[in-house]
């Protein structure tokens, strides 16, 4: 499956992919947007009005660190059912921020490959 | 007489509603049931039928005119009628429903709805989300000559039925309401939708109870489950394992979806790294 390249909110284009995700056991209430790539976040974030919508529930929660470990803050943690390209899966996730990103505890369950030139995500 | 929660479950269960593909109880209301978005759905701007459930939603922009196909099929006797409108939550973001007066005694298939969004935000409608609401009426006779118009049995938008609503069926309000989303930079497209209402969640104060809790009885816990995370619900300790996401599963799976805490039983708390710098635009 190829997704290409979000080049309208990030220069230089960035990868992006559609995930769509719900409250477990949730059959009516999903959401789905694009997220942005990032093998330099451990966890995905989500924006806390999207959580909001889908009136999840806090889970857990983390210390944040930022660049060079320099502290964020506390972020409350969820667990939701994710579907990305067709594949289902559970995972956790931190509200922080107001842009959707893709973590590597959701992003290593993928074979991703990163065509640049052609500003296209494909996975296999 | 217009039927209740109860009466529409009675009368789906007794075939009074002959069929019902994909009712589910959770859908109904005090006096109606809402009807959701489907597979199936077409929008002015993009032209084509678009596969709402592979996409995952339908985005209807500023002055588009949509027709969405309902998830539930129905199949109504001859002594019943059905009259449906959009639900309030989204007439008030500015979407209008182009519905006829009724679903006659006697119709089969899905529903298809006519929706102009009369807003300046793109909206969108998630597949699966309720959208519309649907009133049953009990007739006190059958009608003699039931319905077999055009649309009976329509389980797919046709050509037929995309052919039948005009490119632009409003010129004069799409034209005003694109040139005001041009004119107005603060009118950005709305990322978040509308969602079926659910029980909110309790508070924030369990979750907080939860935490304290976990907080409270770490130390004892470490003794034994040192590396191990934890699940703490009504203040107890209920599973233990090494696998945070299974954990959670297994909680959800037992005890429902609620508020519990899951914690790692180390003496330091769960650190989690956002290493990617961010340059404004504006300096690239």
């Amino acid at each position: 499956m190829n997704y290409p390249y979000d080049n309208n909110n990030y220069n230089p284009p960035a990868p992006v992919l559609p995930i769509t995700m719900r409250v477990p056991g949730d059959g009516i209430n999903q959401i789905t947007i694009d997220a942005l790539v990032d093998t330099g976040a451990d966890i995905t974030c989500l924006p806390r009005a999207l959580i909001k919508a889908l009136h999840a529930e806090c889970a857990s929660s983390y210390d944040v660190l930022g660049i060079n470990g320099v502290p964020i803050g506390p972020a409350d943690s969820y667990f939701l059912e994710f579907e990305i390209a067709s594949t289902k899966l559970m995972s956790e996730v931190i509200a922080v921020g107001d842009e959707p990103i893709l973590g590597r505890n959701l992003i290593n369950e993928f074979t991703l490959n990163l065509q640049g030139p052609s500003q296209k995500l494909v996975i296999k | 007489m217009i039927l209740v929660d109860e009466e529409i479950k009675e009368a789906v269960n007794n075939g009074e509603i002959e069929e019902f593909t994909n009712f589910s109880e959770e859908c109904l209301q005090p006096a109606s049931y809402d009807l959701r978005v489907g597979e199936e759905g077409y929008t002015t701007s993009a032209g084509k039928v678009i596969n709402i459930k592979n996409e995952g939603e339908l985005k209807i922009q500023p002055g588009d005119f949509a027709l969405v196909m309902t998830h539930e099929k129905l199949k109504l006797r001859t002594n019943m009628l059905g009259r449906f409108g959009l639900r309030s939550a989204y007439a008030r973001r500015g979407l209008l429903a182009t519905v006829g007066p009724q679903v006659d005694p006697g119709f089969e298939g899905k529903l298809v709805i006519g929706i102009v969004n009369f807003s300046a935000q793109l909206i969108k409608l998630p597949y699966l989300t309720p959208f519309c609401t649907l009133e049953f009426y009990r007739l006190k006779k059958s009608a003699r000559t039931p319905y077999k118009g055009p649309y009976q049995g329509q389980e797919h938008l046709t050509n037929e039925i995309i052919n039948s609503i005009p490119k632009d069926p409003h010129p004069l309000a799409v034209m005003l309401i694109r040139q005001l989303v041009a004119m107005s930079p603060s009118l950005g497209p709305e990322e978040v939708p509308i969602l079926h209402r659910r029980e909110p969640p309790k508070s924030p104060l369990p979750f907080q109870q939860e935490k304290r809790a976990f907080e409270r009885i770490k130390p004892e816990l470490m003794k034994t489950n040192r590396g191990q995370y934890v699940v703490v619900r009504e203040e107890k300790p209920v599973l233990f394992g090494h696998k945070k996401t299974e954990l959670a599963k297994q909680a959800y799976k037992d005890f429902g979806y609620g508020p519990l805490y899951i914690g790692l039983l180390e003496e330091e708390p769960e650190v989690v790294h956002l290493s990617t710098p961010r340059v404004p635009k504006r300096m690239t």
